[in-house]
């Protein structure tokens, strides 16, 4: 993307997430930084028996009490997410109140939720012949971002992006291209998944990309760490405004960071192993459109899934961009605390990246135990650092190839 | 189970999943030679527990090399001697 064809600086004005952490960015930032886990036993249904017994749902989040019995009943887990989490942000962003919302478009991340919220409707028409006609309008995989739309009356570009686990990566990077080009002035953005689910968490189990350490949950999902054996799944939103910095500062709202630039590639290499090339053009292309060189990156939040393959190539791609000052940065994957939130994922570790650049604090890997010659990096173990954070580079790596990487800057 | 039963059942999940003819799957067979890649292997290893009542650890489907190593393990949670 040349940079010639940039006209308007875009920055985050809110953030709101729910997460296994916590509901509310605050105190989601505030249980990260301590290093505290939301993975737990899965109660929501019947695990017993099941290779995999674990996961990581959301923690203080319960949506009759966010929204009314009607709209809860109408929506799915991922778009009640969505719109608590839509809700929480365009509050931070002063619009709320403001008829400005309106021209705000809509642009989330979802992966599985469709697949997710169908499995009841399924049930019941193979046990009875009979399909509910909330179906359709309940399990189409735009629904959370439509929901956002429709419940607070947001009214420019509305759409989902569905790239397996960069999906919200890449929504807040077309919605910083839309921005940066001057078609839209505000958009709320980030993802929205929900995958704890009966029929799939045996898909991923059969996979064998899940931890299976279920006699110790809190300890399961270990990003980079020697002895890791996979990653946990989480149910979660994190949905951030992106603004142009002109329209925030006509606004007089406060700025809490910068979106430098996006990258992207595809590997073009298979449906579920990575790639070193493809991962090194998404970072390199982020960099470029960031106008930064790789010497700028203070702190990387890395995809760090905690499966041996991932973490392995993540690594090498990172040695391969940032050479000689690797050591020097430290690499945060928050999975081990948060699950995997597949296509939420990227919109709640940007949302960590903007915490870590407004704090000057680089959260800790939780469950970082064992150094992994394979993984010769700075992952970030034991206790949250006080360091200085001009810059973080966030990397979203999917299944299927699709690779995202958002640069973030600290709020000028 | 037999021996042959058992090389015969699990001859017969691989040329389904790896559309190859049965003669060409013997004991020395390399899984790579045939095609197979993770995601195949992962899939055999779902079928073989379903067909053989069985569970297969994760790290033993990464150990899997050939026909052979298949056999190997299969005949030692299902008790037929190979």
């Amino acid at each position: 993307m040349p940079t010639s064809i940039a006209v308007e600086s875009v920055v985050v004005t809110g953030m709101g997430v729910v997460t296994a952490l916590g509901t509310g960015v605050d105190t989601f930032w505030r249980n990260l930084c301590a290093g505290e886990t939301g993975v737990s036993g899965i109660t929501a249904f019947d695990v017993s028996g099941r290779r995999i017994q674990i996961g990581a749902p959301p923690a203080g989040f319960d949506a009759e009490t966010r929204l009314s019995a009607r709209e809860a009943q109408r929506m799915s887990y991922a778009s009640q997410m969505a719109v608590v989490a839509a809700e929480e942000a365009l509050g931070q962003a002063q619009l709320l109140e403001s008829d400005e919302r309106s021209r705000a478009g809509v642009i989330l991340g979802s992966a599985m939720s469709s697949a997710a919220a169908s499995e009841p409707f399924y049930k019941r028409y193979y046990d009875t012949g009979r399909v509910s006609p909330a179906v359709i309008p309940m399990c189409m995989i735009n629904a959370p971002a439509s929901s956002v739309s429709i419940r607070f009356g947001l009214r420019g570009q509305l759409l989902t992006i569905d790239a397996a686990c960069a999906s919200s990566a890449h929504a807040v990077g077309l919605a910083w291209q839309l921005i940066r080009s001057g078609l839209q002035s505000i958009v709320v953005t980030g993802g929205s998944d929900a995958t704890l689910n009966s029929v799939l968490l045996e898909g991923w189990s059969a996979l064998r990309v899940l931890s299976e350490c279920n006699d110790d949950p809190g300890r399961a999902c270990k990003p980079f760490s020697r002895n890791r054996d996979g990653f946990v799944l989480g149910d979660g939103a994190g949905v951030l405004v992106l603004e142009s910095e002109s329209s925030a500062r006509a606004r007089g709202v406060p700025i809490l960071a910068e979106i430098l630039g996006y990258g992207f590639s595809s590997d073009a290499h298979s449906l579920t192993a990575p790639s070193e090339s493809g991962q090194v053009e998404a970072i390199e292309r982020a960099l470029t459109n960031s106008g930064l060189t790789s010497e700028a990156i203070d702190h990387i939040n890395a995809h760090g899934t905690g499966t041996p393959l991932n973490d392995r190539i993540e690594s090498s791609t990172i040695r391969k961009v940032f050479g000689s000052r690797t050591a020097s940065i430290p690499v945060t994957s928050i999975k081990g605390a948060v699950g995997h939130l597949l296509g939420a994922a990227g919109g709640v570790e940007l949302i960590a990246s903007v915490k870590a650049a407004m704090h000057d604090c680089v959260p800790p890997t939780r469950n970082y135990e064992e150094f992994d010659p394979e993984c010769d990096l700075d992952c970030a173990g034991g206790t949250a650092r006080a360091v200085p954070v001009r810059t973080v580079l966030s990397n979203s790596f999917a299944f299927g190839g699709s690779n995202a990487c958002v640069v973030i800057g600290k709020a000028r | 189970m037999t021996e042959m039963e058992l090389v015969e059942q699990a001859r017969t999940v691989l040329t389904r999943r790896l559309k190859v003819a049965p003669d060409e799957i013997t004991l020395e067979t390399n899984m790579a030679d045939l095609g197979a890649d993770s995601l195949d292997l992962l899939t055999m290893a779902s079928e073989f527990e379903q067909v053989f009542s069985i569970s297969i650890a994760t790290k033993e489907i990464q150990q899997i090399r050939t026909f052979g190593d298949i056999i190997h393990q299969l005949s030692a949670k299902v008790g037929s001697a190979v």
